[in-house]
């Protein structure tokens, strides 16, 4: 059966094609990429995430953030990311280098939610930083923040406790009736709820690497085309009588 | 009806063989089927298609390759275009001044012994507000920076005595700041806390790094008065 | 000269054919694995479309069932999806394939334990995997959010279903190879290689950074072109011919469009990363590539619409072409998406929103889930023995499918356009787009619920047939094959 044969083998080649020209040729130009030294602040970009940190990731991972949320900001001029008139989703597009020191890239493929690559970047109306309590609060019941969100509540990321002796530091604080615990409990967030906010709260991507610079910049057209005839006569005229 | 409708219903093995499809088909393969008149449209068609596609996507590719660079994410980017335009963007002779202050403020740099408002520390660290050595002779300056200073000095009448370390590019530095950051650290402290001295080019401190490239150890003040 | 009307390029018919019995011994041995992998898949596809309505009602309303851990979103969609993909969409295609290539390859093996292993192997995998989703261990990658556990097993049943359909192929008494076996023999071998480099470079060995982009990427999109389109095609191009009994239009021009999809088809999924984090002439290299499939959609619809040209009357009146036909269009609107989707000015409006999940719908369940329903229409009777036990579900099922994608995909797409247009106005608040977007959701989940009774029926119908089946008339059944068989000669 030589046709077979052939088939096979441009079958096998097809696939071969894509995947060393695709998969391949990127792993060898950018899958070697190392972190960027900065030399003015001593420390090397991105960085490592803290420890709690790493393990919000997981618990991200498990409870399928991603399946509404994307980290990535696209470059400006394409929707409203970055740039002018943006979402301020980002100060700049993000870069190959941002993702290098996480074992799961979570890019994500559907906005149900905002883009959450800077998360920890934003700030409140008023100008705030964005607090872990205020974290937590949205996590318990987003709806209690934004009416409208299409986000579900993580309640089963808190649990009730008994008040023994002093409140915790970490209790809820200004809770509405439904959700607050009875008197004499306190609702205190489960270490899971600690990892994910800590992890939220390190989603930061200001640093500018040098690739970060190739970025275009529409032409500026020249101002000499711009001047009317009348100004040049006039200003000749004055050059003239100088 | 129904049964018209939803034929197929039955095991009967109406339609056609399998045979004959593979049969007819392994001629097809290589027959076009007749031409009715004159040019059969269709294929001289699918021709054109195919050309045009394969010429209008290597134009794509073409523009928007970013220079086939790993490091470009912005498709609109040409790194040879944008070589040509500005090869350095030039800084603002403010934006000079603060990148100076970032440099003299950065960790283990210039703040920790001259301190941040310059003032030095009696009998340790000469200050550098005021200072005649930092307003003076631009080569004294440089040469301090590039290579650092060790031994008594005396700035304004008072004695100092201490080892500052090298900044500059040289063999066994610490911190090889580059021409352009030495540039712009002197220019700081050359207009700020009162000081009036001129500004420094990076172009001088490269000069001035050629000509004592064979020097790795640190100046002493007898050294460095013989220069103007 | 009409095309087509030498007299050595006309199809016969199967009961003037030179071997009669041979299709039904051929169906009639391949009974058991066919039942067991049409039945799981079924089984699945009820399963994905209860979690389907599920997490369609969770975007509408969503504090439905958060309270629990287990029935989260984030949870409940990826395991939507896979049981979508790996229990009804693999299930489903093992089945046509195996069919397919046994009656192109005019013959089967005796013995077909290897493929029941194989079978419940592949349903363990799925299985194990899903719990695992539902249990927190999801790897969060799109369509590989099975596991790792569940891997092997996965590739183990793979193996063991794919090497006999390719043993059928080699050993079969046909000596030519037809349109259909190609892209069966290719989605063959192509699966088990994305589906090994996306395990090892994602999961199990993850490469740096967004080479797993890159990776996912040319993965995911090649699971639809590669391997359900694949095998949908190779349906297509069965039935077609075989039920209009008229051959393939152009059929010239069909290696052309094969090759094609095979080398172009397979960079273009890198469209998906326009505007990432990915070097630019990777996303440029993937628009270009998309733009490419106009090649081939031209050279299928040459196939497909050209077959059909004048046939229109007797294709619509046979259930099984009815939903191949519907299975048709979708792959001309997918493509046609595809190659849209890639233009920047359309990708800026599109991407991360709903559109996106609507192509796939139209993909996966217009086009393929469409085009497998009229194979198994055609496939169980004949497999069976017997003729499918209520005409009147089946015509609901077809109803109810095509008015459910339909509905399915417009809203979504719809939803999708007017979501991508306000996220792109900075001075839209996010809360307001999502508002937006809710009746368009609300519809989605009614086309859901269309789509879910109308399956429900195809299962029923298919279970009563079999339990006709195995009820007494075990030898009734014999005697009809038999007979068919004698009034055949």
């Amino acid at each position: 059966m030589n046709r077979a044969s052939i088939i096979f083998l441009g079958v096998f080649g097809a696939l071969a094609f894509s995947f060393a020209g695709l998969v391949l040729t990127n792993q060898l130009t950018y899958g070697s990429l190392t972190t960027h030294v900065d030399e003015d602040e001593g420390k090397s970009f991105p960085q490592q995430t803290p420890g709690l940190a790493a393990q919000g990731k997981l618990v991200y991972q498990d409870l399928g953030c991603v399946t509404c949320h994307t980290q990535q900001v696209r470059r400006p001029g394409f929707g409203a990311d970055t740039g002018e008139k943006s979402r301020g989703w980002g100060e700049r597009q993000s870069v190959a280098r941002d993702y290098l020191r996480e074992s799961r890239v979570l890019i994500g493929s559907q906005r149900v939610g905002p883009d959450l690559r800077n998360f920890a970047a934003r700030k409140n109306a008023d100008g705030t930083d964005l607090t872990a309590d205020a974290l937590y609060r949205y996590l318990l019941d987003p709806t209690l923040v934004s009416k409208d969100s299409a986000m579900p509540g993580y309640a089963f990321l808190f649990k009730t406790q008994q008040v023994i002796g002093e409140p915790s530091t970490k209790a809820l604080k200004g809770l509405p009736e439904s959700l607050a615990a009875a008197p004499g409990y306190e609702v205190v967030p489960t270490a899971r709820a600690e990892a994910l906010v800590a992890y939220l709260l390190s989603l930061k991507d200001t640093y500018a690497y040098p690739e970060t610079k190739n970025v275009y910049t529409a032409p500026v057209p020249e101002k000499k085309a711009a001047a009317p005839h009348g100004e040049t006569k006039v200003e000749a005229t004055k050059e003239g009588h100088k | 009806m129904s049964a018209d409708k939803n034929k197929n219903f039955n095991a009967d093995q109406s339609g056609a063989s399998d045979e004959s499809i593979q049969k007819v088909h392994s001629k097809l393969v290589n027959e076009k089927p007749e031409p009715k008149e004159g040019y059969k449209a269709m294929p001289l068609f699918l021709l054109g298609l195919v050309s045009a596609m394969i010429f209008v996507t290597s134009i794509y590719v073409v523009q928007h390759r970013g220079g086939f660079s790993p490091m470009v994410f912005d498709e609109r980017y040409d790194p040879a275009k944008a070589a040509d335009k500005t090869t350095k963007k030039e800084l603002t002779p403010e934006q000079f001044i603060a990148a100076g202050k970032k440099a003299y403020n950065s960790a283990g740099a210039c703040f920790s012994c001259h301190q941040p408002n310059g003032q030095g520390v009696a009998g340790t660290y000469p200050p550098l507000a005021g200072s005649e050595w930092v307003q003076g002779s631009e080569e004294r300056v440089i040469r301090i920076v590039l290579h650092g200073l060790t031994g008594p000095l005396t700035v304004h009448g008072h004695t100092y005595n201490s080892t500052m370390p090298n900044f500059g590019k040289v063999q066994g530095g610490g911190f090889n700041w580059s021409d352009e950051k030495v540039a712009q650290v002197l220019t700081y402290v050359r207009q700020e806390w009162g000081n009036k001295g001129a500004p420094i080019t990076a172009a001088k401190v490269s000069e001035v790094l050629a000509t004592e490239k064979a020097r790795a150890k640190a100046w002493t003040q007898g050294e460095l008065e013989t220069f103007k | 000269m009409a095309t087509d009307s030498s007299p050595t390029l006309e199809l016969t018919s199967e009961r003037a054919s030179a071997h009669p019995g041979e299709a039904s011994a051929i169906d009639a041995s391949l009974r058991t694995p066919l039942v067991v992998l049409i039945g799981s898949a079924l089984v699945w596809l009820l399963i994905a479309s209860v979690l389907g309505l599920v997490s369609a009602w969770k975007l509408h309303c969503p504090g439905f069932l958060d309270a629990c851990e287990y029935t989260t979103y984030g949870r409940i969609q990826p395991a939507q999806t896979n049981a979508f993909i790996y229990g009804w969409g693999f299930n489903a295609a093992f089945a046509v394939s195996l069919w397919l290539m046994a009656r192109l390859s005019r013959g089967a093996l005796p013995g077909c334990g290897v493929l029941l292993v194989g079978a419940i192997f592949w349903n363990a995998g799925v299985t194990l995997g899903l719990g695992g989703i539902i249990a927190g261990f999801s790897t969060s990658i799109e369509w590989l959010e099975l596991p790792g556990f569940a891997t092997p097993l996965l590739l183990v049943a793979y193996a063991l279903i794919a090497s006999w359909t390719l043993v059928v192929f080699r050993a079969g008494r046909s000596h030519q190879i037809y349109a259909s076996q190609w892209y069966i023999f290719a989605a063959l071998f192509w699966f088990p290689w994305i589906y090994t480099i996306a395990q090892v470079m994602l999961v199990f060995s993850p490469v740096r950074g967004t080479v797993q982009s890159v990776v996912h990427a040319w993965f995911t999109s090649n699971l639809f072109l590669l391997w359900f389109a694949s095998i949908a095609l190779a349906a297509i191009y069965y039935f077609l011919p075989k039920i209009l009994v008229k051959s393939v239009s152009n059929y010239y021009l069909a290696s052309l469009a094969f090759w094609w999809l095979a080398i172009f088809g397979s960079w273009a999924g890198i469209s998906r990363l326009i505007g990432g984090p990915v070097p630019a002439w990777v996303q440029t290299v993937g628009a270009a590539a998309s733009f490419m499939l106009i090649v081939p959609l031209v050279i299928l619809s040459m196939n497909h619409y050209g077959t059909l040209a004048g046939r229109w009357s007797a294709a619509l009146s046979n259930l099984t072409l009815r939903f191949i036909v519907f299975g048709i269009v979708a792959l001309t609107l997918v493509l046609l998406a595809w190659v849209a989707g890639a233009l920047h000015g359309v990708a800026a409006i599109t991407q991360f929103t709903y559109f996106t999940a609507a192509e796939a719908q139209l993909g996966l369940y217009g086009f393929f889930s469409m085009v497998v329903f009229g194979a198994l229409y055609y496939i169980v009777p004949r497999v069976l023995g017997t003729t499918w036990a209520s005409s009147a579900l089946a015509s609901f099922h077809f109803t109810a499918s095509a008015v459910g994608v339909i509905l399915l995909v417009a809203s979504l797409a719809l939803g999708g356009i007017k979501q991508g247009g306000l996220l792109a106005d900075a001075t839209v608040a996010f809360a307001d787009v999502t508002k937006a977007t809710q009746p368009y959701l609300f519809a989605a989940f009614i086309a859901g619920v269309i789509l879910a009774v109308g399956q429900v029926a195809f299962a029923l119908n298919f279970f009563w047939t079999l339990g006709r089946v195995a009820a007494p008339a075990v030898t009734t059944a014999k005697n009809l094959l038999s007979a068919k068989t004698e009034a055949a000669r």
